[in-house]
C-alpha cells in the first residue's frame, strides 16, 4: 500500500513538474543547443568532434593557483544553476500551493517526501542527459562528424592535458555523471532549505555553495565533484577521483535527505 | 449531545508560534449533520484552526480527536477529510476533470463517474475542454470545491468557500452543502459574510486572536 502510494506521488510529481514546467524546459534546451552551436563554430577548424563540445563547453576553471589565473566559468555555472532554478521552482511552487491537498490524500508527509527525494534523483538524470543529447545532436550537426571517438582537438587538447588516460567515451560520461551528482545533492539540499528559509535565500545558498567551487580546492564542497578539470584524470596531484565523487555525493545525498525527511514530519504547514 | 455523538473534539488546543500564540485553549465538540461557521476577522485564527483540525499544524497544547482518532497519536491526518483552503495549484494545461483526477489518483478511492459528478454539483461541466488556464476566477474557486468534496469525506472544512463566486454561484453553493450536510458531513465553514454563515450554519464560533470569544446556535 505504502509503496503504491509512494509510485503514485511520484507518478503525480513526474507528469506535473512536466506539464508545469514544460516551457522552462524547453528554454533551458534551446540555450544549451545555441551555446553548443556558438561553442561547435568555434572548434570545427581545431578538427573537434562532440566530445571537444562537450569539453570546451561544460569544463569548469580547474585549480586556482594564483588569484589572478582565475576565471569565472561561465557554462559551467549558467547551465548548472539553470537546472538548479527549474528544480527548486517546481519543489517551491508544490510546496507552496498543492501540499496541503497532497499530504491530506497520502495521509503521510514521509511519503510525500520521499517521493519528492526520488523525484529529484529522476528529473536530475532526465534533464542531464537530455541537455547532453542536446550538445551531441547540435555538435556533431554542426560539425557534420557524429563519432565519439578520439579526434585531433581531443588529443591535443584534452588527452595531453590528462595524467590518467581515458577514452573520449569515458570521458564523456565522467562529465555527465558528474553534473548529475552534483545536481542531486544540491537539489536535496534546496528540498531542506526551503522547508526552513524563503526560497529565494535558500537558491541563493545553494548558488553561493556552488561558487566557492570555482575558488577552492575543498574536495567536501558539493559540486567540486562536477568539475572535471578538478578531477585526478586531469590534476592527479590533487586526487580528485571518481569513486570518492561518487561515495561523497551519494552519502551526502542520504544524510541530507534523512535530515529533510526526519523534520518534515514535525514541520508545521502553514 | 453525548460524547459518542461527537465526531470532532478539540480539547484545550493551543499553538505557539515563535512565541505568539495563534491558537489559545480551543474547545470545540462537533457532529456529523451539522454546518459549523467560523467568523472573524484576517488574522483571527480561523485559517490556523482549520490547519490544525486538518493536522497539518500539530498542536502545542491539548489534543483533536477526528473520527475516533487522535491526531499527532493514532494517525497524522483525519480519516477522511475535503478541504479547501486557498486555491489549490492546479495545471493551468489540464481541464478540469483531468485536474481533479490527478489528485484523485493518489486514493484511489472514487471512479470518473464520481469526478464527473463532483464537478457538476459544482455547476461546472466535466466534459469542458476548456484548460484551467481560462476558467475565470469564479470556476477556480467551483472546482476548488469540487475537489473537496470529490472523495465523499466525513469532514469537509472550507475556508471562504464563496470567495469569487457570483450570486447565482453562492446560491448553487449553499444548495450543495446543505444536501451534504443532509447525507451527515460534518461541514465547517469560515467566512466574512454573517448574513451567508447565518443562513448555512447551525452554531456560529466568532474567533478574535486565536480564541473562540463567543459562539451561538441558529
Amino acid at each position: 500500500m505504502m509503496k503504491y502510494s509512494i509510485y503514485k506521488l511520484f507518478s503525480r510529481d513526474m507528469a506535473y513538474s512536466i506539464s508545469n514546467g514544460k516551457y522552462k524546459y524547453v528554454f533551458l534546451f534551446s540555450i544549451v543547443a545555441i551555446l553548443s552551436l556558438m561553442t561547435s563554430i568555434q572548434l570545427d577548424s581545431y578538427g573537434s568532434n562532440s566530445v571537444g563540445i562537450f569539453y570546451s563547453l561544460l569544463k569548469d576553471n580547474g585549480y586556482i593557483y594564483q588569484l589572478s589565473d582565475y576565471q569565472v566559468p561561465f557554462n559551467w555555472v549558467f547551465i548548472q544553476f539553470l537546472v538548479l532554478f527549474l528544480i527548486g521552482d517546481f519543489l517551491f511552487q508544490d510546496l507552496d500551493n498543492n501540499r496541503t491537498y497532497l499530504l491530506l490524500r497520502c495521509r503521510s508527509r514521509g511519503r510525500y517526501i520521499f517521493s519528492k527525494m526520488c523525484w529529484i534523483v529522476v528529473q536530475n538524470i532526465v534533464l542531464y542527459i537530455v541537455i547532453f543529447a542536446v550538445i551531441y545532436i547540435v555538435s556533431s550537426m554542426t560539425i557534420g562528424d557524429f563519432s565519439v571517438g578520439s579526434s585531433p582537438y581531443f588529443e591535443n587538447a584534452i588527452a595531453s592535458q590528462m595524467d590518467i588516460q581515458i577514452t573520449p567515451v569515458q570521458f564523456i560520461a565522467r562529465i555527465l555523471l558528474g553534473y548529475i551528482m552534483t545536481s542531486i545533492v544540491l537539489s536535496s539540499i534546496l528540498l531542506l532549505g526551503i522547508q526552513f528559509i524563503s526560497p529565494v535565500i535558500t537558491y541563493f545558498g545553494v548558488i553561493i555553495l556552488s561558487g566557492v567551487s570555482t575558488f577552492s580546492d575543498l574536495k567536501w564542497l558539493p559540486a567540486i565533484h562536477s568539475m572535471i578539470l578538478k578531477q585526478a584524470i586531469f590534476d592527479y596531484e590533487h586526487y580528485l577521483t571518481l569513486r570518492f565523487s561518487i561515495m561523497y555525493s551519494v552519502v551526502l545525498y542520504f544524510l541530507v535527505s534523512i535530515v529533510t525527511f526526519i523534520v518534515s514530519r514535525k514541520k508545521d504547514i502553514l | 449531545m453525548t460524547e459518542h455523538d461527537v465526531y470532532l473534539k478539540a480539547d484545550h488546543v493551543s499553538k505557539e508560534i515563535k512565541n505568539e500564540l495563534i491558537l489559545d485553549d480551543i474547545n470545540l465538540s462537533l457532529q456529523k449533520g451539522f454546518i459549523y461557521g467560523f467568523r472573524g476577522k484576517n488574522g483571527s485564527g480561523k485559517t490556523m484552526l482549520f490547519r490544525a483540525l486538518c493536522g497539518l499544524i500539530l498542536s502545542t497544547k491539548g489534543t483533536i480527536s477526528i473520527g475516533g482518532i487522535t491526531l499527532g497519536k493514532e494517525g497524522s491526518f483525519p480519516p477522511s477529510v475535503g478541504v479547501l483552503i486557498e486555491y489549490p495549484g492546479f495545471l493551468n494545461g489540464y481541464t478540469g476533470f483531468k485536474n481533479l483526477k490527478m489528485l484523485a489518483n493518489l486514493n484511489d478511492v472514487i471512479d470518473d463517474n464520481r469526478i464527473s459528478e463532483s464537478i457538476r454539483l459544482v455547476g461546472l461541466d466535466p466534459n469542458d475542454k476548456r484548460k484551467y488556464r481560462k476558467y475565470s476566477l469564479g470556476m477556480k474557486q467551483r472546482l476548488g470545491i469540487a475537489q473537496a468534496i470529490m472523495e465523499k469525506p466525513e469532514l469537509i472544512i472550507l475556508d471562504e468557500p464563496t470567495n469569487a463566486l457570483d450570486s447565482d454561484g453562492v446560491e448553487e453553493f449553499k444548495k450543495l452543502l446543505l444536501d451534504l450536510k443532509a447525507q451527515n458531513k460534518c461541514i465547517l465553514i469560515a467566512s466574512h459574510d454573517k448574513e451567508e454563515l447565518d443562513y448555512l450554519s447551525d452554531e456560529i464560533f466568532m474567533m478574535e486572536n486565536g480564541k473562540i470569544v463567543d459562539h451561538y446556535n441558529l
